[in-house]
């Protein structure tokens, strides 16, 4: 194991890290609207950006919709030294993601997906996984094993 | 509540809107093949409006009926434009093919924006005070199967793709 300076200066960062990833995350948790099932932080080490993926029930689009990825620079809400990857779907849309990555003839924006979603199966760490009602938590749990977490 | 929070709000109803022209357009019982056209008209134009107040607030632009309906899209845009993330996935829903000629098309018809003598979706109409009253409900301007499954799919994909955007926006902002 590391030590000296910039380990224990490696460890701080990691730490802050850990504690912005779950604050957003439970932030996004008390949204009533558009319900969290799963959170899932993944490429934990390697840069200084925040990899984050939630799946959300009803998010909107249809079941065949590639999960949305978008992009964000540090605000007041998240005081990271990177940026904020946010992938976010529904269960459906991650089910169907999950097959068209797996298929033998993938399509043409399989790559990408694969690349997302090997990550994930890669060091996902699950920082949110819904309780409660039992729909919600049976599909959560549906989720986790989709992505090869459990 | 932020002007974000807005945002989602107006967008999750431009969502149900055009849920519920597709659910229109099916004609159930105790509908009449002459009342779906100008109903899915009016669901998908109320759907766009919501479509259009939600992106501005997600901009940060504040609701106005001031503007010309283009106008308004254009100056949304120019914000979203400046922007990095997602406010730059707002620009390829409004510009994808034929969506604003239908905004266009369906908000032109809505009562307000048309005169007392012009076609809306809404309200009998008459084109000159001689003339015979024109009734949305059955009139040919709103009849045609084909156009309903091109407003619906518009009305659908722009409110769907912009929840997403709202969504992405209220989690990472």
């Amino acid at each position: 194991m590391a030590t000296g300076p910039n380990a224990a200066q490696a460890r701080r960062v990691a730490e802050y890290y850990e504690g912005a990833a779950q604050e957003l995350v439970d932030a996004h948790a008390k949204l009533e609207r558009s319900p969290l099932v799963l959170a899932v932080r993944y490429h934990l080490t390697g840069d200084l950006d925040l990899h984050l993926l939630e799946v959300i029930e009803d998010f909107p689009g249809t079941d065949e919709d590639l999960p949305l990825t978008t992009e964000f620079e540090p605000n007041e809400r998240l005081r990271i030294l990177g940026k904020l990857h946010l992938t976010l779907a529904s269960p459906r849309q991650i089910e169907h993601a999950v097959r068209v990555a797996g298929s033998h003839q993938r399509r043409p924006k399989a790559g990408p997906l694969k690349k997302l979603l090997d990550a994930v199966k890669e060091d996902g760490c699950v920082l949110f996984q819904a309780r409660s009602p039992a729909g919600r938590a049976r599909a959560a749990r549906t989720m986790k094993e989709a992505l090869g977490l459990s | 509540m932020s002007g974000i929070d807005d945002a989602v709000a107006w967008l999750t109803q431009a969502r149900s809107d055009a849920r519920t022209a597709e659910a229109v357009a099916q004609g159930r019982s105790p509908m009449r093949p002459e009342d779906i056209g100008c109903h899915v008209a009016l669901l998908c134009a109320q759907s766009f409006e919501k479509s259009i107040k939600g992106s501005m607030l997600l901009v940060g632009q504040t609701l106005t009926l001031t503007h010309e309906v283009e106008t308004r899209i254009d100056s949304m845009l120019r914000q979203a434009d400046i922007r990095k993330g997602p406010w730059r996935l707002l620009r390829p829903l409004f510009d994808a093919p034929g969506v604003r000629r239908l905004v266009l098309t369906l908000l032109a018809w809505t009562p307000g924006a048309a005169s007392a003598a012009d076609p809306n979706y809404e309200y009998p109409w008459r084109k000159l005070p001689t003339a015979v009253v024109a009734v949305p409900c059955g009139h040919p301007l709103f009849e045609d199967v084909t156009e309903h499954a091109r407003w619906i799919e518009a009305a659908r994909a722009l409110s769907d793709g912009l929840a997403k955007i709202g969504e992405a926006i209220q989690r990472g902002r």
